[in-house]
């Protein structure tokens, strides 16, 4: 009998941790697809390797040790540039953990390295199998797992490219054999039979059938199409349009970090101070750029590890002297102090930064593929820059230079597939405007221009009131240009990025400041730049030359005139039929905001890939929420004892009867217990009263008196015991006492 | 181990028995529960420890009719049940009871006689009769022995089976007492034994009625529940070869009644049944001899259960 059960015992531990790690394995499969993990046999294999230690009852010390061996092994043999042999792959790690750990404290998940996040995706792993071991050597239940398991299937094919299709499918049949299969095995267990092959089969017979039937029904049934829209944009748009009204205009758009994925909506005016800066000239300040455009609005992608480190107050470049093909160098400086603070640093654009300094900063992080710029501390992390100073080479470009452009052939693949990017159900008629509006350009610098005056046309109303959301189904930028032809700078540049990308001209969205207003600060002249000057526009890439900026908004060409000579004051009256004159003098000022020559390095090229990196932002935040909530959810029940008394008090306050005082006795026995005075089984009531009232030096013996009186309804039988009103008081001293 | 009062009459009948017998208030308050529940008490310690003036005692604050018997190897059944004696005069024969025929009897060195007359008193705690010469006569009520026996001598004596040990509700030791309470004895010796001064504080109506108070008091299931369990575990215990009967099961349960009555109370409490189980269940277990040899007793055995079985904290039954 003992022999048959420790075997019944194995076969269903076989069984229960064999679908166990299937459904890990599920859960995996997405992250593989979904994100840019790759190496996925590497986590598989300590799924593996952890449920089978917990199969075999290793020794706890034993498994940690074989466990964090394998993670340290793994991350060294995917991570690190020194051999196994070579010992400083030890001093690599440490120090790359070391750098990581200050990162996670200051939040800074993006600039996590791929090793650390690898080592943070091992330890999820390793909790994600205990828990299966907990449910299957202690609950002997894997059913809560299947359910969770659907439900995150589920999910993840509503909210996100993965098919899981068959996922579901796999995961439900074996999921309902394994369901039957434990049914048999608890039922003789229960009855005490031993489990001969015979009763194995006539089992698995009716099971496998059944199985197979409501397999097969739900997969040939007929099904009703989705009962609701896609909830994705719903939420999102909801959530956007609930903060939209809230929020102020310029914090709506320069609020970093925010994102600018449902763009629309009206926005008002934030007269705010963000910075004040000496500059010398007029010239924008950059934040950031954003590249992938969804139909609603703008993704914010990173590329992690293509970060460059610059130290404080050193020299990033030194161009001085230097000719540039196709543009021209003028060497700036200027001091920004900062009114509100934020984790980026804006500087001038279109420039190339020469040295940044700040007090308390050691080094810049600058992002090649957002051009964010932040400033890092070494000991405090990530700063929030109050006082800089930029050295600059603010930027001119040669209008017939870029007019030599007439083609995609010299520009890097890499580029083409990123920044050519466009939705797929991008409505035609934009490119055919494209084509009409750019039918007699033949380079991209003249198509660009047209594009520009295409917008200052009388058509389109600069207005930040009553700017629409785009309905459900509708492409934001078709909406602003055949619709309703009225918004402010993001409808305007996101629409000339739109048009230029239809033209397969790479093209970028950039946002951060205009230049703001001059005024007068402590006796010095500066430029005084408020959340109203929040701004986004356009930057086309030229061969050799690298990114220039355009400035499709409407009335916002005025900011040029302090360039150059005040060529442009009259460019609002053009109209389409005087394109070429207007275009001369919107050249002229144009010619004057230039860009940065930086050349993005992105990695790979295709929009999968992007689409990849956005759904693991997703994920990953997600996943933090998820932890978030499980790690409260698990504080509170282990500090339940401290709180948990106060909601009984509440609960008994005000009742009477037999079985308030039942029940408030049994809170109170658990509680004791919880507080660290149980009650041995063997023990009376009686006895242990005495006992409890010594522990907590109850005066008026409150357990004695409680314990007599709840002695008198279990062993009397009083059904009728009115005496909760008279113990109440003493019961909720003794039990306030058990949560010091 | 109990903070609630005693029954009144009762708390004076063992008053009046520690006014004679020192310290051994545990002693006096079991044997008056063995008299409310209709039981017998058989007292194993060695001579001089104040077995006898215990039970005199008891039997002279009761007023109740008092017997005792020596028992002897010579002793036949007749002289403890009584005989039939053919008077010449009369010409017929008259019966002449024997101490049994008494309300509280004390069985003095019950070891020491033959099983034969052991059985004639066994007979009559059992059955509330006697036998003789064809005739039953039935004891007056109430009646209760309390019988003695040597634990030390093994000469010639004649030790009672196990199934006769059944008969007794409680078997206790009375113990020496410490060097305080035998100072106080020494103490009083030296006067005129208090024994003589006693008077009767129950009559033989009170204690009638308050048996049948005892048999009133409340056994809750959860009660009965818990009684049964610890019964039944005795059977399976692996240090035992037999273990306690239903009618242990009984005794139990009437002995923690009376106990519940004493401590003035209408119901039974778990802590009843846990005091009084070593005294109601040790002596009806036979242990294997292999736990013997180990040194392992019944009390222990018992003392392991009660520890064991989880005290009913929940009603066991809905209503």
């Amino acid at each position: 009998m003992i022999q048959r059960n420790s075997l019944l015992d194995i076969l269903l531990k076989v069984v229960l941790y064999g679908y166990g790690t299937l459904l890990i394995w599920e859960w995996l499969q997405p992250v593989n697809q979904l994100t840019d993990t790759d190496n996925m046999g590497v986590f598989i294999v300590f799924v593996c390797l952890s449920l089978l230690s917990y199969f075999l009852q290793v020794h706890w010390v034993v498994r940690i040790m074989i466990l964090v061996g394998y993670i340290i092994l793994s991350i060294q043999y995917l991570y690190s540039q020194f051999s196994l042999f070579d010992l400083a792959w030890i001093g690599e790690l440490i120090s790359d953990m070391k750098m990581n750990i200050t990162r996670m404290v200051e939040a800074d998940w993006m600039l996590l390295t791929n090793s650390f996040r690898t080592l943070l995706f091992f330890i999820l792993i390793w909790l994600i199998s205990y828990l299966i071991h907990y449910w299957v050597a202690v609950r002997r239940n894997l059913f809560l797992f299947f359910l969770l398991t659907i439900v995150f299937l589920a999910v993840l094919d509503t909210f996100t490219p993965y098919d899981a299709d068959g996922p579901i499918i796999r995961v439900v049949i074996i999921g309902f054999a394994v369901l039957g299969l434990l049914a048999f095995f608890r039922l003789f267990e229960q009855e005490k039979l031993s489990v001969s092959i015979r009763g194995l089969r006539n089992w698995l017979m009716p099971l496998t059938i059944m199985v197979l039937f409501s397999g097969t029904i739900g997969f040939a049934a007929p099904k009703l199409k989705p009962q609701w829209p896609d909830p994705v944009p719903f939420i999102t748009s909801y959530s956007n349009k609930s903060t939209g009204d809230s929020n102020k205009a310029g914090s709506k758009r320069v609020g970093y970090g925010e994102n600018d994925s449902q763009l629309g909506g009206s926005i008002s005016d934030d007269h705010a101070v963000v910075f004040y800066a000496d500059a010398p000239t007029r010239h924008y300040w950059k934040v950031e750029n954003k590249y992938y455009y969804t139909g609603k609005g703008w993704t914010r992608l990173d590329y992690p590890g293509e970060l460059t480190e610059y130290d404080n107050d050193r020299d990033m470049v030194n161009l001085t002297g230097t000719e540039l093909p196709g543009m021209k160098l003028q060497e700036l400086k200027t001091t920004v102090k900062m009114e509100q603070f934020y984790n980026h640093v804006p500087y001038p654009t279109p420039s190339i930064l020469k040295r940044v300094s700040a007090e308390g900063a050691d080094q810049y992080i600058f992002n090649d593929s957002t051009n964010l710029l932040t400033a890092q501390s070494n000991s405090w992390g990530r700063l929030k820059l109050t006082d800089y100073e930029v050295n600059y080479y603010l930027t001119t470009f040669d209008r017939n230079y870029l007019k030599k452009v007439t083609s995609a052939n010299d520009v890097p693949k890499d580029i083409i597939g990123i920044y050519t990017q466009l939705p797929r159900n991008l409505p035609e008629r934009i490119r055919n405007l494209a084509l009409e509006i750019t039918s007699d350009q033949d380079n991209w610098y003249d198509k660009a221009k047209a594009i520009e005056n295409y917008f200052d046309g009388p058509k389109f109303v600069y207005d930040k009131q009553d700017i629409p959301y785009p309905e459900e189904q509708q492409d934001y930028v078709d909406q602003f240009l055949f619709e309703t032809l009225r918004g402010y700078c993001d409808n305007f540049s996101t629409a000339m990025v739109v048009l230029l990308r239809s033209l397969d001209i790479p093209t970028r969205w950039a946002k951060g400041y205009s230049d703001g207003v001059a005024t007068i600060k402590n006796g010095e002249s500066v430029y005084m730049i408020t959340n109203n000057n929040a701004h986004s526009w356009v930057e086309v890439y030229f061969p050799e030359v690298g990114w220039v900026p355009f400035e499709p908004t409407k009335g916002f060409n005025n900011t040029n005139q302090f360039y150059d000579a005040s060529l442009n004051t009259n460019s609002n009256a053009n109209d389409h039929d005087t394109a070429v004159t207007t275009q001369e003098k919107k050249e002229a000022t144009q010619s004057d905001k230039k860009t940065l020559p930086e050349i993005d390095k992105p990695n790979q090229s295709t929009s999968s890939k992007l689409d990849g990196v956005y759904w693991k932002n997703v994920l990953q935040n997600t996943a933090i929420g998820l932890a978030g909530v499980t790690i409260f959810v698990f504080l509170l029940y282990q500090s339940r004892r401290k709180w948990l008394p106060y909601v009984f008090i509440t609960r008994y306050k005000g009742k009477n009867g037999t079985d308030t005082f039942t029940s408030a006795y049994h809170v109170l026995l658990k509680q004791l217990n919880r507080a660290g005075v149980p009650r041995p089984e063997g023990q009376t009531l009686r006895e242990y009263a005495v006992y409890v009232d010594r522990v907590y030096h109850m005066a008026n013996n409150n357990m004695q008196q409680m314990t007599k009186e709840y002695e008198r309804i279990i062993y009397r039988g009083d059904q009728e015991n009115q005496a909760w009103r008279q113990y109440q008081e003493l019961w909720e001293n003794l039990i306030k006492e058990t949560t010091s | 181990m109990t903070y609630e009062g005693k029954h009144p009459k009762l708390n004076e009948v063992i008053r009046n028995i520690e006014k004679v017998i020192i310290g051994k208030r545990d002693i006096a308050e079991l044997s008056v529960v063995a008299l409310l529940a209709g039981g017998h008490v058989l007292l194993e310690d060695v001579p001089g420890v104040g077995k006898t003036m215990m039970v005199r005692a008891l039997a002279k604050s009761i007023s109740a009719d008092f017997k005792r018997i020596q028992f002897t190897p010579d002793l036949l059944p007749s002289d403890v049940t009584g005989v039939s004696i053919y008077n010449p005069r009369e010409q017929e024969f008259f019966f002449r009871p024997g101490p049994i025929m008494g309300n509280i009897v004390l069985a003095d060195e019950i070891n020491r006689t033959s099983p034969k007359t052991q059985s004639a008193l066994l007979e009559g705690m059992e059955e509330a009769s006697v036998t003789i010469d064809g005739v039953t006569r039935v004891l007056e009520q109430p009646f209760f022995v309390m019988a003695t026996q040597n634990p030390i001598e093994y000469e010639g004596t004649y030790s009672l089976p196990e199934a006769q040990l059944d008969r007794f509700l409680l078997k206790m030791r009375m113990g020496y007492p410490n060097i305080y309470e035998e100072m106080e004895v020494l103490h009083r010796a030296r006067l005129a034994s208090p024994l003589e001064s006693l008077e009767p504080v129950m009559s033989l109506v009170e204690l009638r009625s308050l048996q049948q108070e005892s048999r009133a008091v409340i056994v809750d299931d959860t009660i009965k529940h818990y009684i049964v369990e610890m019964t039944q575990t005795t059977r399976h215990h692996r240090s035992v070869y037999l273990g306690a009967s239903p009618r242990g099961s009984i005794a139990l349960m009437k002995a923690s009644q009376s106990y519940a009555l004493l401590c003035d109370r209408d119901y039974v409490l778990p802590d009843d049944v846990q005091y009084l189980a070593p005294f109601v269940l040790s002596h009806r277990l036979i242990l294997k001899s292999e736990a013997k040899y180990e040194g392992i007793t019944a009390e222990q055995v018992v003392a392991e259960i009660i520890n064991n079985i989880p005290v009913p904290v929940k009603r066991a039954v809905n209503e």
